[in-house]
């Protein structure tokens, strides 16, 4: 089995497991039972509840939906066991990454200079999964990169961080820029020596870590080739 | 019609019960309705507080309101959801209410986003921001009905009481509580590297479990994947 494979697979059990967790504490609340209250309370609770569960019973308000008597069957989707994982794990977590790079330099760069580090952009999200995977190959240290990611769940703020695997112990230093739509620009520069280095992002809300998995929480990485 | 035993303030609401009130008998809809209400009036405020984030605690009209747009779509949106309600599949009406709550609480979150409503409901003291973000993080289930979801979700039940107590008791401190790996490993004396790997056995056991047949669907054609993700 391929990683990437494994890598699905792994998150589509962890959205199976967390919703697992999540039914069963509705099912059986973990707190502490409701308070008890007096029986003055009680008798004033259940008169109340009398009167709404009357009103109930009388029939749904004019602007709420299909009568009882009248309610039409409703069209239900018939949906395999095997299926329901992965069912899950697309609706709790469906991200689709994408890397895509865009060799050559920055246009605005002065062709007559020595060098001028150039401006790399790799996209991470939409619906552009034909393009397959793209490593950003022959890069020099103090090239920029500008990432822009889409998270998949909506947050008015999404927080990117980013890493190289051969030293996790340092978030890499980004500049984070926001769009419209959720949209996120993260330029950051290679400082990686010559060789193949991969680059990790963690992308999602403020309770996202790295290297454990979450609902909401995507952590992507792509490989850069640095040259001499 | 004499549904309910009614010593104080309990509704017993059996199977009986709940086939005539969804057939139309206004005295067992009446129970019903009732039942509903006491169940929910336990659950929801449990289920609310989760899904917001554990900030703060909505006001007493705000919730009574909430619940009862959700006895209301119960009883007459949903009525097959509660019809599926089966005490011999292993779950009591209460629990059984309490996942429907959590299901009708998440769609209702994920499809008011923008209310007035739902914002001073979800808000508490909140700001714009941090209400938006509440929000935002009710997961959806996707395209599924209620009562598929529903079903779907009890047999995610099933197979975590199937777990031996310590094993359930890890899952929950993991997605629930929100504990750690280091945490987790510390408390029980144990490497790191063992606390993942027995959260990767869960996982994979409840994923198993969930696609062994267990669950009360006919087959369908898996959906296509997209692109492989690392979640971290």
């Amino acid at each position: 089995m391929a990683d990437t494979d494994i890598d699905r697979e792994d998150a589509e059990h962890d959205a199976v497991a967390r919703a697992a967790a999540e039914s069963f504490a509705a099912a059986h609340p973990l707190d502490s039972p409701q308070p008890h209250p007096q029986e003055g309370v009680i008798a004033d609770a259940s008169s109340r509840r009398r009167a709404l569960a009357e009103r109930l019973a009388a029939g749904p308000r004019a602007e709420s939906s299909t009568p009882l008597a009248s309610a039409p069957p409703r069209t239900t989707r018939a949906i395999g066991g095997p299926a329901l994982a992965l069912v899950l794990a697309i609706a709790a977590v469906a991200v689709l990454i994408l890397a895509r790079p865009r060799p050559g330099p920055d246009p605005s760069a002065d062709p007559s200079a020595t060098r001028i580090p150039a401006e790399y952009r790799l996209e991470l999200g939409g619906a552009a999964t034909e393009l397959g995977d793209a490593d950003l190959a022959h890069r020099r240290r103090g090239d920029r990169v500008v990432v822009r990611a889409t998270p998949a769940r909506p947050s008015p703020t999404p927080q990117v961080r980013a890493r190289w695997s051969d030293d996790v112990e340092a978030d890499l230093a980004v500049a984070i820029e926001h769009q419209p739509g959720g949209a996120v620009l993260v330029r950051l520069t290679i400082d990686r020596a010559p060789g193949r280095h991969t680059l990790e992002l963690l992308i999602g809300d403020g309770d996202c870590a790295w290297d454990r998995p979450a609902i909401g929480c995507e952590q992507p990485s792509v490989d850069v080739e640095v040259d001499p | 019609m004499g549904w309910a035993t009614t010593p104080s303030v309990m509704v017993e609401v059996t199977r009986e019960l709940v086939a005539h009130a969804l057939d139309g008998e206004r005295d067992a809809l009446a129970e019903l309705a009732e039942g509903l209400l006491i169940a929910t009036e336990r659950r929801l405020p449990g289920l609310l507080q989760r899904h917001r984030g554990r900030a703060g605690t909505a006001g007493a009209t705000e919730l009574e309101q909430l619940q009862y747009d959700l006895v209301e779509d119960l009883l007459y949106r949903y009525p097959r959801a509660l019809r599926r309600w089966d005490p011999q599949a292993g779950l009591g009406f209460e629990s059984y209410v309490g996942l429907l709550a959590d299901s009708w609480l998440r769609r209702r979150l994920s499809t008011v986003r923008g209310s007035p409503w739902a914002l001073r409901i979800l808000g508490g003291g909140r700001s714009g921001e941090a209400m938006e973000t509440a929000i935002a993080d009710a997961p959806a289930l996707g395209h599924l009905s209620l009562e598929d979801e529903v079903a779907l979700r009890l047999a995610l039940v099933r197979a975590v009481e199937a777990l031996e107590g310590s094993d359930r008791a890890l899952l929950l401190a993991y997605y629930l509580e929100g504990r750690t790996t280091e945490e987790l490993a510390h408390e029980l004396g144990v490497a790191n590297n063992s606390v993942h790997q027995r959260l990767r056995r869960l996982r994979v056991r409840l994923a198993t479990a969930l696609g062994s047949g267990a669950m009360p669907f006919e087959s369908e054609a898996t959906p296509s994947g997209g692109r492989s993700v690392r979640h971290g």
